[in-house]
């Protein structure tokens, strides 16, 4: 792909402007191609619904429809709002407040990011099922009667609530504490002058400016609730991707699976247009001149908001870190027969590491390359044209990865089946999965660069591609490279693609964990799921370093 | 935040390091796999060596040169029993390198259908008859004429060979001795729909190919009334659907719940672990609905790419030695007459079975669907 890119940039248009008012055929014809691609499998989808028979319509929307609909949106409601409670929270003590180790807090609270919800299930499960890690230690230990204990029951709404958003709350938390960090102080002084006390500034005015932020994180954090499989599953709570994935059971006809991803695209799409509203209005909050913010004194409340953040950090990140280190740690020093089945040995999951380290570099790259061509344009000519295209490329947001590999299965098929089964494809899936993550971190990355800079290297003579070259992606690099290191940690933790797509004998890490959860054999997903999360976590340090990026990212992602 | 390259280099080095620390700490048990690796198969070969003597009786011609090749399987089986038997299978045939593909039963049949064109699988190898039959009737399997397929008995196969079970399990309730006494027990299914079993049953959903085939057979035989109370009675039981059965044979064990409708061999893997459960043969009264059986099968996908190492394996896997397996380790019933079953199974033979032919099942699966989804069983 690239040489057919950079060989007419370099010969064939020479002088054509590029990133400034007539951007080039070839940038647009790029960018409408990459959002053809990314709605085909929402077309594909489509039609497959619309030519079912419309018996199964109504057969699914009198029984099935209903109650999943309220399953899915109780779900989401209840996970947004604790994650936001969450996120703001967590935001406001670290940012707002003199409560120590202020840094540490930064860089530990974003870390949840690292753990798909649905490898915190499984630890959640480990320990609190009903003859797990808890109720053995409370019958050993404390005496109790087989089947007393009284356990916290986790498989239902609240289990998944509690357990998505001690995963996700990150969404809000980075925007929200960029936000907070960032905030004039001017605005509460003026409010303190006027006769506010610092709860009521707290409640008019410091939390009304983070609103877009967390309006914004709130609405990733829906999005991700209405896609997310694997956790729903492993909890047994009945949402439209559980659904839609049993409906493939035993049943030829895949018509039924087809209607059901379609209202939940019908759900999705108000969510995507919300949040691509919020992303812009919050833009505009952002102004030039800057006085530090003021901490607020915490005093004798200091030990209880210690207390709560510690706890906070603890359940997202510590419970599942232990439970998957201290079961691979059981597993190395015990190994047992049937670790060896299932290849929990350091050779095993070597070559699934780097089966998925592989995948997901490859996606990354894929997909941040592609993402380029509509970013740049709609960074650089906003308009109907570009926000269509958009839209195109965020569709397949809205898919549940089950969806989206099925498409490509079929699409492979049909019209290139020497490529079918081939880890190409593969690539090629994760890259439309991660399209519409890389396309939003692309653009806002490519907004930073002010336009007077590249105006400035062409009246100095320079082309197009010379511009972009050498004065727009040198500019632009860290918030790229903040793009490609979240689209990788997507794809390392990506799942239902995944399962569709792969080659036979080619597993990644979730694969490993979604089957050994499958079997309820838990322990044995416990090493590939701890070195799963070692890895997202090491790569999430390493760009942290480069803190502007990230927040850059994720306050508009 | 301005930090300098050099310190950020550092960082990575330390990280680096660390990671590569970490990798040579876990080296060092990696070391003790192997070593107990090679401990184990000298137990797969111990029934390998049996083998080949029985096995060139389906290839007598090439008992000296050994096939060469690969192929691809996809199966719903659980790893840890699939895996023995492709260590058995390279035992016998050392240079056939098998691919597996593991995934749900409906996972791989979505995969297979949506592969016709093109197909990528040699061989399936799955847990539930009822997508076995419905891949059949698509066309996707090739027929298979081989002696050992043909073997068996007709009832358990399509009539040109393109599916052949493998093993049968019988649908039984498994229970905890703990929380349950001899004289309550049901002796019945239908008895599950007993309000005094409110709250304690377990069982797989309807995605589950066992459920489904067991209440297609209670259609059949009972009558839909009478299903339709029996799926009715279950969910004013509030009884909790699992997408699988090991869930629920855990959830008996671990006394979450007293009941569970399972396959047999739950029961023993159950006992096998030392949870406290015992099993129900049920409905064995005379002129009663009998055991009801389902089974695990194989079929060889028509066009895939190594036809040939497809039919070995399919051979291997209705050998003794593939049959083996399955009984020892899985507690299922051998479709090949005369292996031994586990310690502890008791033999079909003795029980009343139903009469209900598998090879139909799919034949009443529709009104039955139709059926639970009238219901709204999950």
């Amino acid at each position: 792909m690239k040489p057919a890119i950079s060989l007419p940039y370099n010969r064939r248009m020479p002088r054509t402007a590029f990133l400034q008012r007539h951007p080039s055929a070839l940038l647009n014809g790029m960018a409408l191609l990459v959002g053809v691609l990314a709605i085909i499998p929402l077309v594909y989808i489509l039609l497959r619904a619309l030519e079912a028979d419309a018996a199964i319509w109504e057969r699914l929307w009198s029984r099935q429809i209903p109650s999943l609909m309220i399953n899915t949106l109780a779900l989401t409601a209840t996970t947004v709002l604790l994650s936001a409670l969450f996120g703001i929270g967590a935001a406001w003590l670290v940012e707002r407040t003199d409560l120590p180790g202020t840094r540490a807090w930064r860089v530990l609270l974003a870390l949840p990011l690292a753990i798909p919800a649905y490898v915190a299930a499984i630890c959640w499960l480990i320990l609190f099922r009903r003859g797990g890690v808890v109720d053995q230690a409370a019958m050993e230990w404390l005496g109790f009667a087989r089947g007393t204990f009284p356990l916290p029951q986790i498989t239902n709404l609240w289990g998944a609530t509690i357990i998505i958003s001690l995963c996700v709350f990150p969404y809000v938390f980075l925007p929200v504490g960029a936000v907070f960090r960032s905030l004039d102080r001017s605005l509460e002084e003026a409010a303190r002058m006027a006769g506010h006390s610092a709860w009521t500034t707290l409640w008019r005015v410091v939390l009304p400016l983070a609103m877009p932020a967390a309006a914004g994180g709130a609405l990733l954090v829906a999005l991700y609730v209405l896609s997310d499989f694997g956790t729903v599953a492993m909890l047994r709570y009945r949402t439209f991707t559980l659904a839609i994935f049993q409906q493939f059971a035993g049943q030829v006809d895949r018509s039924a699976a087809a209607i059901l991803s379609f209202v939940l695209i019908g759900m999705a799409v108000p969510i995507l247009y919300a949040a691509a509203w919020m992303a812009r209005r919050e833009r505009q909050m952002t102004r030039p001149r800057w006085q530090p913010r003021r901490l607020v004194r915490l005093g004798r409340w200091r030990p209880l908001a210690l207390l709560a953040i510690g706890a906070l950090t603890f359940f997202a990140l510590g419970l599942p870190l232990l439970t998957l280190g201290g079961l691979t740690l059981q597993g190395w020093l015990f190994p047992t027969e049937v670790d060896r089945i299932w290849w929990v040995n350091n050779e095993g999951i070597l070559r699934y590491g780097v089966n998925s380290v592989g995948l997901a570099v490859a996606a990354a790259t894929g997909a941040t390359f592609l993402a380029m061509f509509p970013a740049l344009v709609a960074a650089r000519r906003p308009g109907r044209w570009s926000s269509l295209l958009l839209a195109a490329c965020q569709s397949p947001f809205a898919l549940p990865g089950i969806i989206i590999g099925l498409s490509f299965v079929l699409l492979f098929n049909r019209w290139a089946p020497m490529l079918y089964g081939t880890v190409a494809v593969l690539v090629i899936g994760v890259v439309f999965r991660l399209l519409p993550q890389a396309v939003t971190a692309n653009e806002s990355a490519l907004r930073a660069v002010s336009p007077p800079l590249e105006q400035a290297a062409r009246t100095l003579g320079n082309n197009g591609f010379r511009t972009f070259q050498r004065v727009t992606l040198p500019v632009a690099a860290p918030g790229l490279l903040a793009s490609w290191v979240l689209a990788f940690v997507t794809a390392m933790k990506e799942l239902p693609t995944v399962i569709l797509l792969r080659p036979p004998g080619f597993d990644t890490l979730p694969v490993r964990i979604w089957v050994a959860a499958s079997e309820s054999v838990h322990t044995q997903a416990a090493p590939a799921a701890f070195v799963l999360i070692a890895i997202t976590i090491v790569t999430l340090l390493i760009i942290m370093r480069q803190q502007a990026g990230m927040e850059r990212v994720l306050a508009h992602g | 935040m301005d930090r300098l390259p050099g310190s950020l280099v550092a960082r990575l080095m330390t990280l680096i390091i660390g990671v590569a620390l970490i990798a040579a700490c876990g080296g060092q048990p990696a070391a003790t796999p192997p070593t107990a690796a090679p401990a184990e198969p000298t137990t797969a070969p111990t029934t390998a060596p049996a083998e080949p003597t029985t096995a060139p009786t389906a290839a007598p011609a090439e008992p000296t040169v050994l096939p060469k090749g690969e192929v691809v399987v996809y199966t719903s089986r659980a790893e840890a029993l699939f895996k023995p038997v492709i260590e058995a299978f390279n035992a016998a045939y050392p240079d056939i390198k098998v691919t597996v593909l593991n995934g749900s039963n409906s996972e791989l049949a979505a995969r297979i259908l949506e592969e016709r064109a093109n197909p990528k699988a040699d061989v399936l190898v799955n847990s539930d008859i009822l997508t076995m039959e419905n891949l059949a009737a698509e066309g996707v399997f090739a027929p298979n004429n081989s002696p050992a397929v043909m073997a068996v008995l007709a009832d358990y196969r399509a009539d040109d060979g393109s599916w052949v079970a493998l093993t049968l399990r019988a649908r039984v309730i498994m229970y905890n001795t703990d929380l349950v006494s001899l004289e309550e027990l049901p002796k019945k299914m239908v008895d599950l729909a007993d309000p005094k079993w409110k709250d304690v049953i377990g069982s797989a959903n309807s995605t589950n190919g066992a459920m489904m085939a067991q209440l297609v057979i209670m259609r059949n035989q009972l009558g839909e009334p009478a299903t339709e109370a029996f799926i009715q009675g279950l969910l004013e039981n509030n009884a909790q659907f699992f997408g699988g059965h090991t869930d629920v044979r855990k959830a008996v064990g671990a006394g979450e719940l007293k009941l569970g409708l399972v396959n047999h061999y739950y029961y023993h893997l159950s006992k096998a672990e030392g949870a406290p459960v015992g099993v129900i043969y049920p409905d064995q009264e005379d002129g009663g609905l009998g055991l009801m059986v389902n089974s695990t099968n194989a079929g060889i996908i028509k066009g895939g790419p190594n036809p040939e190492m497809a039919r070995i394996f399919v051979d291997f896997m209705l050998s003794p030695a593939g049959q083996k397996i399955y009984a020892e380790r899985n507690y299922e019933y051998p479709i090949v007459p005369g292996v031994p079953l586990a310690e502890g199974v008791a033999p079909l033979d003795s029980f009343r079975l139903n009469p209900f032919p598998l090879k139909t099942l799919r034949d009443e699966l529709e009104p039955t669907r139709a059926l639970v989804q009238k219901v709204g069983m999950p």
